[in-house]
């Protein structure tokens, strides 16, 4: 589709960089913020600093160990991606690609799954990870956190293994390679766009994530992940809103990165699933 | 030929049995760390339980018909309905406008205005919260702004009124989703062949034309998907409105997630003992009525997908 | 992509082995002790980790690791006490009972810390059972004299600026009407007579109890809501003259503009930033805010503040009830009872001069000559306090059996004073009396039946004949 007028395309812009500006002044508001003292956040409704303290971030970093967490975070995260996108690649293909007796019934349950009412599921997650002997090591809440359906990723997976051609899969066979050899170095590199929409839906999931890890870090203060650590800030009757400003920010960061990395993949990965 | 038929069945049982080990991995991981506690969860709920001391005070249905009479439960159902329409309806509208807008072929800045529109998506939901609840509150920037530009005398109780608050929450949870829900919009758009606009522009056919009788019909699909997620994602509103309303006024904004969590973890009232038995049977409830809805929403688009398809055969 | 992919999984594997790896070796290679201690009270978490120090130079054979809790501190609590995984000490949970602690043989008692002799040393109120003993046993040292009540603090910086001396401070609700309307006008609407922390309902409701008990004293004021009982019906009461006076009145500084309208947008810290900033001049909270207000780190740092009783509707006296909720409890899973022991004993000796009273949150629960206190308001405060605060009877001594009796009715309770008086001040409640009545209407239905569930709870035991209010009740 195109827009022609010279006139609408201008007016366009412009309301889209003034409701972008809207758009993001809640995120102006917060960088403003984190550079406010902890009192004048709480008294001034005025979102611009009367001065730059930028210890908010020195103690963020240093004082609410946001530097542990930090990585903490990252090899959640970085761990609980892989896993998610190497358990519903493999179903997807399997799913997508060979008939056998009973894949419609798993297709059923992987969509019913959704629908599923959960009570409330922590503890009993606690429980189990506990008997595993997995909690108080970042391997229980990488678990934990791969747990669930992923109902979305495997249909995309699914869906998108369907549509690539026979012939390619026959041209593996025919050098030599086998079912998982043809599926890690044929199939698997070219599905790179649903590998990014799953990469980038789940990193923003599990780089937020509060409750799981939450719950499994509860005597290992040293395992927790940033969300977690957000609340170092907010005590049962005092809050440091401006050393959390400060934490959200740096959070923030590196999500936006792989975002903005992998924007292009990202949407074809979607298109090319709906496609079907 | 005979061999070369059992030749032809082990290969393909042999392909059945890759695509069984395949599916594995998942299946233990989903059994073990997601169906587990579910069923525990229901377990719970039929007993009084705080979370704390041994599982022994099995009630039966108690804590079911507890919440049967409980007003608040009632009222967090209706607040959790009346958002999860709302961000839905809102969301899905505004993302369409806005991924029709660029997807135009000849627009500038695409992906810097994706990335503006999307940064909401990544933030944590628990810190815009906070964000939010600060620039609307009594003495926040919203207020101060109109203000000082004289529009009211008095400041907005944009969070004490329920109506306020409940469409300040349908609001921001929009402006949170609508990134995401511009990507699959932009995905369904994409996925529209380029042929098509150039025969309907060799029709003469205009902007809105042209989107009203080749866009919109071949974004059906993809309008059920994230009608679907949508809803889903509606019915479980917990940390958004943990923070930015926490309930208030008076429960009238108390989503069901909320209300579990309040039972759950005491958070309600000081001093007050945990229910997780009965946090869970509300747990439950919430579930049972996600799956009606959705059950109703999946009858409906069935029936007209039907209808459409007798439309087509007449 | 892919190969990065396999890159980074390699990294993963190792980094993850390897942190796996030293939090195995962590213990065992190591001559010191390390004890857990879990800290749930923000405002002594400054003081407690500068204790904690100075004991681990004290005794370098013992490592004390201590966590302050935040706001997922319940959840917390939850998870270890049901996984049997309670830190060595911790500050008492407020999840569940002491005596269901002890049921599920999750506590040390502390009978070999605080023995008979040691105990002379304590104020006798602080022995009081489901709070410090079950029986005859003890099971949690107490932080603090039990002594908690609310008051009012004022600015003095706002007070001089509108001409109001110190002896003009409201003692009744028309003075404080009068001087609340006088400095909204005279400031042209920039300054309120009073903020509160509304949205903390747990606040409120405490502020309610004790404001109403000059009204209504034989409704018992207590931090629990299925406690407030009245002592001589034996019944719930929250449809009582001193709670609706008390909501109405308080609505009426609102609408009045006396009270601030953002009061109903603020949590308790928020509160203490804009009355410390000058946004009003006086403030309702407990206790311990004094020590939040001069807190430079915690607190806005605030100096200028005076502090007196809240003002009544006679200009009578209110009371709360005196209950040690607070204190240090031992997991009966602990590894280190020895090292936990010295931590203890060392907390009696240093511990109530070291972090109680240096932080001024709270009233030690020994008599120790204050030489040096924390702030200028610190005496003065825990005057005042000490009024208010008055021994009651304890249900639980008088029948042990309505410790559970009353966690299952609070767990059937779905109102509270406070958040009723929130919901009026927002309008969502138009008539607070209607409101009040159905949480009447629900206490008494779910009191009764449990009083007709439970075998060893009656009626009676929520009576006490031979109380009188305000004054100070000993069994003996």
């Amino acid at each position: 589709m195109i827009i022609s007028s010279k006139l609408i395309k201008i007016l366009i812009h412009m309301i889209l960089i003034f409701i972008g500006l809207i758009w993001i002044f809640p995120f102006i508001w917060m960088i403003l913020g984190s550079l406010k003292t902890n009192t004048e956040f709480m008294i001034s409704g005025n979102p611009i600093p009367d001065g730059f303290n930028w210890e908010n971030y020195s103690r963020a970093w240093i004082d609410a160990n946001f530097s542990a967490y930090f990585l903490n975070t990252v090899i959640m995260t970085v761990a609980t991606v892989i896993i998610v996108v190497f358990l519903c690649s493999l179903t997807g293909y399997a799913l997508g690609r060979v008939d056998f007796p009973g894949k419609k019934t798993i297709l059923g349950i992987v969509v019913g799954i959704m629908f599923i009412p959960k009570g409330y599921t922590i503890i009993p997650l606690y429980e189990l990870v506990d008997q595993l002997g997995l909690t108080n090591s970042l391997f229980g809440i990488i678990l934990a956190e791969s747990s669930g359906a992923h109902t979305l990723f495997v249909l995309l997976f699914t869906s998108y293994f369907a549509t690539l051609p026979k012939e390619m899969e026959e041209a593996a066979i025919m050098d030599g390679c086998g079912f998982v050899k043809t599926f890690f170095k044929v199939m698997l590199p070219l599905a790179k766009p649903i590998m990014a929409t799953t990469v980038i839906m789940q990193f923003i999931w599990t780089w937020s994530s509060f409750l799981i890890p939450t719950v499994l870090t509860i005597s290992k203060p040293e395992l927790r992940t940033l969300a977690v650590g957000m609340q170092n800030f907010v005590g049962q009757y005092s809050t440091d809103w401006a050393g959390m400003a400060a934490g959200a920010t740096i959070s923030l960061l590196p999500v936006l990165i792989v975002f903005i990395l992998m924007q292009r993949y990202f949407i074809e990965g979607v298109a090319g699933a709906v496609k079907q | 030929m005979a061999r070369k038929n059992s030749n032809l069945s082990k290969s393909i049982k042999s392909r059945q049995m890759w695509a069984y080990i395949f599916i594995l991995p998942q299946a233990i991981v989903f059994l073990l760390l997601s169906l587990y506690p579910i069923v525990m969860s229901y377990v719970y709920s039929f007993y009084s339980w705080d979370g704390a001391s041994p599982l022994t005070d099995f009630v039966g249905f108690e804590n079911y018909t507890e919440l049967f009479y409980s007003s608040r439960f009632w009222g967090a159902l209706v607040s959790t309905i009346i958002y999860m329409f709302g961000t839905t309806i809102l969301g899905v509208g505004a993302s369409l406008v806005l991924a029709i807008i660029l997807n135009a072929n000849n627009m500038k800045g695409k992906a810097f205005y994706r990335t503006i529109y999307f940064i909401p998506v990544v933030a944590t939901t628990a810190i815009i919260g906070v964000v939010m609840k600060n620039i609307f509150g009594v003495d926040g920037s919203v207020n101060q702004l109109i203000q000082s530009v004289g529009l009211t005398e008095k400041p907005i109780p944009w969070l004490n009124t329920s109506t306020l608050a409940m469409t300040l929450l349908i609001v921001v949870g929009t402006w949170k989703n609508l990134g995401i829900n511009m990507i699959y919009w932009l995905s369904g758009l994409q996925s529209i062949p380029a042929e098509l606009y150039e025969s309907a522009q060799l029709d003469g056919a205009g902007f809105w034309k042209t989107l009203y009788h080749i866009t919109l019909p071949l974004l059906k699909p993809i309008l059920l998907v994230i009608l679907l997620l949508s809803v889903v994602s509606g019915m479980n509103a917990f940390d958004l409105v943990k923070t930015l309303t926490n309930g208030n006024p008076y429960h009238t904004t108390e989503t069901l997630d909320l209300y579990v969590f309040n039972y759950a973890f005491g958070g309600g009232m000081t001093g007050s003992t945990t229910r997780m038995g009965y946090a869970s049977a509300a747990g439950v409830m919430l579930g049972m009525f996600t799956l009606l809805i959705s059950g109703i929403f999946g009858l409906i688009t069935m029936y007209y997908q039907k209808r459409e398809k007798k439309e087509a055969s007449r | 992509m892919i190969k990065s992919f396999s890159k980074w999984t390699l990294l993963l594997l190792i980094s993850v082995s390897l942190l796996s790896a030293c939090s195995s070796n962590e213990s065992s290679d190591s001559d010191t002790t390390t004890l857990t201690f879990w800290n749930r009270l923000p405002e002594l978490s400054t003081d407690f980790e500068a204790f904690t120090q100075k004991f681990e130079e004290e005794n370098p054979e013992i490592d004390i690791e201590i966590e302050t809790l935040g706001a997922s501190g319940n959840q917390q609590y939850q998870t270890a006490i049901k996984n049997e995984e309670l830190p060595d000490i911790f500050v008492t949970a407020n999840v569940t009972s002491m005596k269901s602690l002890v049921e599920q043989d999750l506590l040390h008692n502390l009978n070999d810390v605080i023995t008979p002799e040691a105990k002379e040393d304590f104020y006798p109120g602080v022995w009081s059972e489901n709070f410090t003993t079950i029986g005859e046993d003890i099971y949690q040292l107490p932080l603090n004299s039990g002594k908690s009540s609310v008051l009012m603090y004022y600015n003095k910086n706002v007070l001089e600026q509108y001409g109001i001396s110190e002896d003009q401070i409201p003692s009744t609700w028309d003075e404080l009407l009068k001087v609340g309307k006088d400095i909204y006008d005279e400031s042209g609407g920039g300054v309120y007579g009073l903020i509160m922390g509304a949205e903390a309902t747990w606040l409120s409701d405490m502020t309610i109890n004790q404001m109403a008990t000059n009204i209504t004293p034989d409704v018992h004021p207590s931090i629990d809501v299925a406690r407030q009982i009245n002592y001589k019906t034996g019944n719930p009461d929250f449809l009582n003259d001193g709670n609706v006076e008390t909501i109405e009145y308080i609505k009426q500084l609102m609408d009045e503009n006396v009270l601030s309208p953002a009061s109903v947008e603020y949590d308790e810290p928020t509160a203490i930033a804009n009355f410390a900033a000058g946004k009003s001049a006086f403030y309702f909270d407990g206790n311990w805010a004094g020590s939040v207000l001069v807190n430079e780190e915690e607190g806005p740092g605030f100096a200028e503040w005076g502090v007196a009783p809240m003002p009544t509707k006679d200009g009578g006296a209110y009371y709360s009830d005196m209950v040690p909720k607070e204190g240090l409890m031992v997991s009966n899973n602990t590894e280190h009872w020895d090292e936990v022991q010295k931590f203890l004993n060392y907390f009696i000796e240093h511990g109530y001069e070291e972090v109680i009273i240096k932080s001024g949150a709270h009233e030690p629960p020994m008599d120790i000559e204050v030489s040096d206190p924390p702030f200028e308001q610190y005496n003065k405060l825990n005057e005042i306090n000490a009024q208010n605060s008055i021994a009651t009877p304890s249900i639980y001594e008088q029948n042990n059996k309505t410790i559970d009796f009353i966690q299952n009715y609070q767990a059937g309770l779905s109102y509270s004073v406070g958040s009723i008086l929130a919901g009026h001040l927002q309008g969502e409640v138009s008539d607070p009396t209607t409101e009040l009545e159905k949480a009447q209407e629900e206490a008494q239905k779910v009191f009764d039946e449990n009083v007709e569930k439970s075998e060893d709870v009656n009626q009676s035991d929520f009576v006490f004949d031979d109380w009188v209010p305000f004054e100070t009740y000993t069994t003996e």
